[in-house]
């Protein structure tokens, strides 16, 4: 079962709160063998150190993800390669976050100073329109076509 | 918000004016904001809520970062990843809580708009509880 676009919080159901709540109640009666038969059911692999809080932290995630939705994968990745960036740990991937949501890149071009907000979902707003890339509102404040992330100076630049 | 002073220097006065502003630091980039027409979201309380904000996202981040790590079988366990970030086993334990936060909630912490009074510090501090419902419901409570 592939989990559905979340449901905003205050759409959820009262019975599908309340079947949500019987599940994972259920999850805190069973022994350990069957904890780990639903276990399988839904991840792939097992924990190498498991503990039973986990265990059922995990699966109660996975059942609610089932019945109100999941974060987009985009948004997801995103974070995965934020996290990256913060991170030690390289992996052969690298990430290609260029700033993190809310960061405010400001340039000032010919005497004029400009505010791009990056969003949540990866796109920016600026001037009250939303842009999916910075070179879009470069070409915009310039009227020739730059390399937004060079424009705004945030170019091979760990995210902030 | 500037205050000017005059002071006698030799021959002639001299006159001074001391503005508050800020700088602001971005790669390649130095701004200065003047703390009177500073626009609104660049004030002390909105820039200090601004940053509480990074903290979390920059959890958030992490902790997706590790939850991939581990579901990718690039590590082994939340030990390992402690060692090779040279962090306490409970710190990476703490964060990566993180990933079973309600995904209704991180799109609003994302959207620049988290729920009262949830910053890094109360994750550290608190368990979540498994039931999205119940996330900071708690907190409108107390």
């Amino acid at each position: 079962m592939k989990p559905r676009s979340i449901t905003p919080r205050e759409q959820r159901s009262l019975e599908k709160l309340n079947a949500v709540q019987r599940e994972v109640a259920a999850l805190h009666e069973m022994k350990m063998p069957d904890l780990w038969k639903v276990w399988d059911l839904h991840f792939a692999s097992r924990p190498v150190h498991p503990n039973r809080k986990y265990l059922t932290s995990r699966l109660s995630y996975r059942i609610q993800e089932l019945a109100f939705g999941t974060l987009p994968q985009s948004t997801r990745e995103r974070l995965v390669d934020y996290g990256q960036n913060l991170s030690k740990i390289k992996t052969k991937t690298p990430a290609k976050a260029v700033a993190m949501p809310g960061a405010t890149l400001v340039r000032e071009f010919e005497g004029k100073e400009f505010r791009v907000e990056v969003l949540a979902d990866g796109r920016y707003e600026y001037n009250q329109k939303i842009y999916r890339s910075l070179s879009a509102i470069a070409k915009n404040i310039t009227g020739t076509h730059w390399s937004g992330p060079a424009f705004f100076g945030v170019k091979n630049m760990v995210a902030v | 918000m500037s205050e000017m002073t005059i002071s006698k220097e030799g021959e002639g006065l001299r006159i001074s004016t001391r503005k508050p502003f800020k700088l602001k630091r971005r790669p390649g980039i130095k701004t200065l904001v003047l703390a009177q027409d500073a626009p609104e979201g660049q004030q002390m309380g909105a820039v200090l809520a601004k940053s509480t904000h990074v903290a979390l996202f920059h959890g958030l981040a992490r902790a997706h970062y590790w939850q991939w790590l581990l579901d990718t079988g690039e590590v082994k366990s939340g030990s390992e990843i402690a060692q090779l970030e040279g962090l306490d086993p409970s710190t990476v334990n703490e964060l990566l809580r993180l990933t079973l936060l309600d995904p209704a909630l991180v799109m609003d912490i994302l959207g620049g708009k988290p729920p009262h009074e949830a910053n890094m510090m109360w994750f550290t501090r608190n368990a979540l509880p498994n039931l999205w419902h119940e996330q900071f419901m708690s907190q409108q409570a107390a």
